[in-house]
Order: C-alpha cells, then structure tokens, then sequence
C-alpha cells in the first residue's frame, strides 16, 4: 500500500449554531466552538508570516461569528468563509485535529 | 452435489485482485453471480484496465469453481475503473476519475519521458487518458508526443485540450510556444495552473497524469494544494544523492496529504543490444532503497535504452514505438501497479463524505 498519510476528516456537520463537528479517519470525532475556531484563523493577516505573532485581536471577534461556508482545499485542508467576511484562512487538516475538543463518549461508525 | 450461490461467494471469497489487496467480493469485482445447474454465469467489473490482470483473476475464479464442481463459467466482464471520492461538490476536474502527480526532486531524470509512457501505457490498455504538461519551466510534452496543434477554445475561457497518439493532452507550451522560455513568477504560475485546472475540458476521464515540474518549489506546492490529486509517482535515477531529491518530493506529498504510489527509477540499467550484457551505469538499486528507506512502494526500474530517447525526439514514445522492448514492458507493469493502487485507493475511499458544508442549509 501507499506510504500513510496524516488523518483525513471522514465526516464534517454542523453541530449546533456555534458548534462544528469533525469525525476523523480513526473514529475521533472532535467539537469546535466557531468563535474560538475563527480567532485561530493562520492566514498572513491574522498570524504575522515571519515572526508567527498573533495579530488578530481575539477581543474584536464576536462570539457570534460561524461559517457561511466551508470548502475543501486539495485533501489537506478546509477554507472558512466566516460571516464576519473573513475568508482567507486554510486551516490544515494537522490544526484542526490540534484544535478540537474531543467528545466524551466517541460514537464510532454510527 | 447441488452448488448455491453461498457455495460460490464463499468459494471465491479469498480470490484477489492481482497487484492488489483487494477482495474480489468486498471490492465488488463480481458484481453478480448465478448458478444453472453445475454451470455458473459471473459478471465481473474490473477495477484497472489491464488485461493480463484480468486474465489471471478470471483464471483464478475458473479454477476455485472447478475445485468446488462448478462445471462450467461464463463470464460478463467489463471495465469500470472507480473513481476517487471527492471531498467537494465544486470540486475541480469533475469528469476525472483519478489524477495522478509524476515528480521529481531534480530535474534531468527523466520524469517527463515516465509521464508520456505512463499515460500511453494506461490508454493502451484501453483507459481514456489526458496528460496535463504542467512543467511550466520547460513544458515538453508536444514535442515528445509530436502533437504539433494547438488547442482550440470551446468558448471564451474554455480549451479544448488536443488529441496525441488517443490521449488528451494539454501543455503550457501551447500557450507559450515550445522554444519560448517561460519566466512565471510564483503569482502567475498560481494563475496558470489555476486556470489549466479550471478551464480545460477534459471530459470524462479514467487517469488524468500530470508531469509536475521538477523539484520542490511554488509551482509544484500550487498544483499539490489546488489539484485534487489521487496519487503521485516520484521519479529518480539509481543515484544515492537521489535519495535527498526523493525525500523532498515525498514530503511535500505527505504535507498536502497526497498519497504517494510508489518511486519509479529510471535510467537504471544498460543493456547491450550486441552482446546482451548489462551495465549499471548509475549504480544500482538506489531507487528500491529509497522506496524502503521512506517506506514507500517500489515501482520499478526502467532500462536505459537509446530507443527511448530517440523516441521522446521523434515524438514516439517507447511505449509506442516499440512495446515489446525491455523500458516499455518495464513501464507497462509500473502503470498497472498504479493503477491497482488506485483502485485499492478509490474502492477503500468508497462512501467518505464530501467535505462541502453551506452552514444555513443544515
């Protein structure tokens, strides 16, 4: 077989107005709060590209930020379109996995 | 002894498909099967277009039923090779079944010479096939496939890409003339490749190969991050400094999540066609080494052959020129196995959701 590749995401749903949830490839599934997801943003606008500094200020995201939309970029990672208009993010599929909260019970294959 | 259907299934449940871990039963290779008396009708898709595989699947099948009293098979088969899950709705490349990336570390193995072969070998045997000539720095592919046209726009932004020797093929050099250098910079390059993946008509296709420029750079992580690609191929010579330019290759892969097939070396070995004796010019074995090294598959080697160059200048390759030949028999079992490894790829993908989510719909 092929050389293995990193976790690749098996399912994505909306969870709750606020909440996306992410099953992966090995049965975890994780949740993510849209706010604190969009306050992660890596694009060059909101992470300094060479000193790697934050420059969004997490204070001026509302919790009522969500997506509009989310797209897959190639088979690595997922483009937010926030409604806050932000679009610019790619988050990898290595930050996301980094950046959910793991359910308590994982439901596997339902 | 009355057969039934469970008899049969169970029977063949092992079987696989040659090159493959793939079960002909799990796979769906036999897509139905009916008993008469002690004859048996089986009706098989095959999941590559190789008929020598399909020979000795077929033989196979014929004789585990033999073994259980089946007295007579018939067969129904038909070629249906699978297609990539895609993780979008809107994805780009809708009509293509599986693409495939060939690389390189460093220029000068030989990666456009496997690209051309590769794609001829699939469409041989009978796939429909395009070759995108994504090597913005040096596109070749028109010369090496003597396909002197240009492609013609279907409408204002669509092109059609040209018909070479039965595969569809599309070069940057028709956009910029093949003795033209081409000096991109990265924000174009984008644009290019963006647009090749965008607007060309491809139709329907069961592999799409794209020849990636050589190395590591922005054009080839452009094309890793836009293309949903299925696989890559890494091409290298016999060389142990090949090993570094391979490493790269496949981290750049594994960085964008692309699974690697295997690694291909080329220019492996000389055979005198006077006296019959071979000669390693390069060294040998860095490729299978390499593969082990990054636990990767090996593909195979192919021989250097004069025929092979020659046949790139006339702009008839190997595989065409002369399939009998050692390089184009060792190309010929490369493409099988990537292609069973993408049958293996797109069968276990079978049923991954799409990763498109408008988030009022739901």
């Amino acid at each position: 077989m092929s050389a293995d590749t990193k976790h690749t995401i098996r399912k994505l749903e909306k969870a709750g107005e606020y909440e996306l949830r992410i099953e992966w490839d090995d049965g975890v599934a994780m949740r993510y709060n849209t706010a604190t997801l969009r306050r992660k943003c890596p694009c060059a606008s909101c992470i300094h590209e060479w000193t790697g500094e934050q420059i969004l200020d997490p204070l001026s995201v509302l919790e009522t930020v969500k997506p509009v939309r989310i797209e897959p970029v190639g088979r690595y990672a997922l483009r937010f379109h926030w409604n806050d208009r932000h679009d610019t993010g790619l988050y990898t599929f290595d930050l996301l996995r980094s950046l959910g909260e793991p359910e308590s019970s994982p439901r596997k294959n339902d | 002894m009355k057969l039934d259907q469970n008899d049969l299934r169970a029977a063949l449940n092992e079987l696989r498909y040659p090159g493959t871990d793939l079960t002909l039963e799990s796979a769906e290779i036999i897509d139905d099967l009916r008993v008469k008396n002690d004859e048996v009708l089986i009706r098989l898709h095959w999941p590559t277009p190789f008929q020598a595989s399909h020979r000795s699947a077929r033989e196979a099948v014929e004789g585990k039923l033999k073994e259980i009293g089946v007295k007579k098979t018939h067969f129904q088969e038909q070629v249906e090779i699978p297609a990539q899950a895609r993780q979008g709705e809107n994805s780009l490349l809708p009509g293509v079944r599986n693409i495939i990336a060939v690389a390189s570390g460093k220029g000068g193995v030989g990666k456009s010479t496997v690209s051309a072969n590769l794609a001829l070998s699939l469409a041989r045997a009978g796939a429909a096939v395009g070759l995108m000539d994504a090597d913005v720095y040096g596109p070749s592919m028109g010369l090496m496939l003597g396909a002197a046209g240009r492609p013609v726009m279907a409408d204002e932004k669509t092109l059609i890409p040209i018909d070479a020797q039965g595969i569809r093929l599309m070069s940057m050099a028709f956009l910029s003339g093949d003795d033209t250098p081409v000096i991109w910079r990265g924000p174009m390059v984008h644009g290019l490749i963006q647009q090749f993946l965008s607007n060309v008509a491809w139709g329907e296709l069961d592999y799409l190969v794209i020849d990636l420029p050589p190395g590591t750079g922005d054009a080839q992580l452009t094309l890793t991050q836009l293309a949903p690609l299925s696989g890559s191929v890494i091409v290298t010579t016999p060389q142990e400094v090949s090993l570094i330019d391979a490493r790269k290759g496949l981290r750049m892969f594994q960085q964008v999540n692309v699974p690697v097939l295997g690694v291909v070396e080329n220019m492996s070995y000389f055979v005198d066609p006077a006296s019959g004796n071979r000669t390693d010019i390069f060294g040998h074995g860095g490729g299978k080494r390499t593969a082990g090294e990054l636990s990767i598959p090996f593909l195979g080697e192919v021989p250097i052959d004069p025929e092979v160059a020659r046949g790139g200048d006339e702009g008839m390759p190997i595989v065409r020129k002369n399939p009998e030949s050692p390089a184009a028999q060792a190309i010929a079992v490369i493409a099988e196995k990537v292609a069973g490894q993408l049958a293996e790829l797109a069968i276990k993908g079978r049923g991954s959701a799409a990763l498109h989510l408008d988030w009022d719909d739901n």
